[in-house]
């Protein structure tokens, strides 16, 4: 698929959507959603997933616990008899908001009706993601640490010799 | 001896929950309710001790497990947990690795100059426990202040997004014990679907230790510190950070990022074991994670994962190596339950014990007569 409006990769909408107001995805998707006929490609669900890390001691795979889930996967079928598809899991337990969010993701991927307005969307929570990612820069590096063997400064050997 | 249901105290019953309810409100007019985000933020170790112990990191439902709770730990995590239960398992995500991990701090034990350098992060590590009397009467302006002027005074833009482990340095030089890549290849044991049998695999225990309490994980392993074992822990690598989640996309296929979750994970070093195939000698590890912000957590988990390793290989010497006694006594809703069983009726059963007492006081009697009066 040539995709022309989103320049974020796939892989990162569901985290940008996530950091825009849901009322303001809800609105661009509601201008729209009259243009097509909306099915599902399985039911609407949400529950648990189970994450799966490996200890960073002996490489070995165990479950750390669980998350919420929600899935959809949606078709929308246009005035001329043309079918998209989209998908989302995201870290919820609301599955209206993963049909919401799939079909964004159909939206993006086929460059439809609205498209730019989501991109945009996108890309505001692209941005919000990163501003957070500098404030945890800035944890880190307002604490970085530097830590000096005993006896091991100037000042401390200059004492040495002159004991 | 059997338990018999009691029935009645249906009014009783409901007048306490609805007295808890005017207890969690009781502070009047003038109060405000606790709001969620109010209580991730301000109570984050609280709501990152919920989310670990109940074993799922879902924020806003850990945030009101506190709320309706009156701040009870093992009762909010007991609702957690309650409520994952009556949810379906959607998914089970490709093995994650915490290298790929957003650190927000990064410590370590061993070495003063780690690759990538220390970074204390938030920490009451070095801080005097004296009471902050300032905030005995904290203004909303001066506490909304705070957070803007610490973000304006701190910018650091050329910090990486991750960071290489300490371990893998030690490894390099021959220090530690190879991967064990059939260990790697293995299926983890899932503890919400399988009862612990033992013996159990190393994966039953990380996942069991990584949802446990986290005062009564730490006891077992400070009964290791302490001299019931000799583990003799350097933390090789302390990080807290927030994870990735990568899902496959249900219709590519590709991984794509369906939120984070903020964790904590603890390498330590221990002494080192000659290997009994003649092989060269090298320090044995141990390993610590768990949901949220939790220290204390991860140090004693990394101890008791090294303790456990060393007791399913060699048989037990102390409490902390015995499996069974570890992963049976750590979990938070087990204990609670079984302990707060004891303030239920039991009048049944008691009633039977006193009526054995009393007939063996009674053949008591008989082969003693007149011992009363000595």
């Amino acid at each position: 698929m040539n995709r022309t409006c989103c320049k974020i990769p796939r892989s990162l909408w569901i985290r940008a959507l996530k950091l825009v107001p849901v009322d303001e995805v809800k609105a661009v998707i509601d201008s729209v959603i009259h243009e097509y006929d909306v099915s599902y490609k399985s039911i609407p669900q949400s529950g648990l997933g189970v994450l799966q890390t490996k200890d960073t001691a002996m490489h070995e795979p165990y479950f750390l616990g669980e998350i919420p889930i929600a899935t959809s996967w949606v078709a929308l079928t246009d005035k001329q008899g043309n079918t998209f598809e989209g998908a989302a899991q995201l870290m919820d337990d609301d599955e209206n908001l993963a049909s919401l969010f799939a079909v964004c993701d159909a939206i993006l991927e086929n460059d439809l009706m609205a498209c730019c307005k989501l991109a945009d969307l996108v890309e505001m929570g692209d941005f919000q993601f990163k501003k957070e990612a500098l404030t945890r820069k800035a944890m880190l590096g307002s604490t970085a640490v530097d830590f000096s063997l005993l006896g091991a400064t100037n000042e401390e050997n200059k004492e040495d010799k002159s004991a | 001896m059997g338990y018999v249901a009691i029935k009645g105290g249906g009014k009783a019953i409901s007048g306490a929950e609805k007295l808890l309810e005017f207890v969690r409100t009781r502070q009047g007019q003038s109060a405000e309710p606790l709001d969620l985000d109010t209580i991730e933020n301000q109570l984050y170790f609280l709501h990152s001790r919920i989310m670990s112990e109940g074993g799922l990191f879902h924020p806003k439902l850990a945030s009101l497990a506190i709320k309706q709770s009156l701040g009870d730990t093992l009762e909010a995590s007991f609702a957690l947990r309650a409520y994952r239960s009556t949810k379906p398992r959607l998914v089970e995500s490709p093995v994650l690795d915490t290298s790929s991990m957003r650190v927000i701090r990064r410590i370590s034990a061993s070495f003063k100059d780690i690759p990538g350098g220390q970074m204390l992060g938030a920490s009451s590590d070095y801080a005097l426990r004296l009471m902050r009397t300032e905030l005995l009467d904290e203004s909303p302006e001066a506490f909304k202040a705070v957070a803007a002027k610490w973000l304006d005074e701190n910018r650091h833009d050329d910090i990486p997004d991750t960071f290489p482990k300490v371990l893998d340095a030690l490894r390099e030089e021959g220090l530690l014990p190879p991967v064990d890549e059939a260990a790697a290849e293995k299926k983890p044991f899932d503890i919400t679907r399988e009862p612990l049998v033992f013996p159990v695999p190393r994966s039953a225990a990380l996942s069991t230790m990584a949802r446990s309490e986290t005062g009564s994980i730490l006891a077992i392993a400070y009964s290791n510190m302490r001299g019931y074992g000799d583990i003799h822990p350097t933390v090789a690598e302390l990080r807290v950070g927030y994870l990735p989640v990568m899902l496959p996309h249900p219709i590519t296929g590709e991984l794509i990022e369906v939120g984070e979750v903020l964790m904590t994970e603890c390498e330590v070093v221990a002494m080192y074991e000659d290997e009994e195939d003649g092989g060269k000698p090298t320090f044995s590890l141990g390993y610590g994670a768990c949901f949220g912000h939790n220290e204390v957590k991860a140090i004693s988990m990394s101890i008791l994962d090294r303790a456990l390793q060393s007791g399913m290989k060699n048989g037990p010497t102390n409490p902390s190596e015995d499996p069974e006694f570890v992963l049976l006594h750590i979990d938070g809703i087990d204990s609670m339950g079984f302990c707060t069983h004891y303030k239920m009726p039991h009048y049944v059963t008691f009633q039977s014990d006193m009526d054995r007492l009393r007939t063996t006081q009674d053949k008591h009697d008989d082969k003693n007569p007149g011992a009363d009066n000595a």
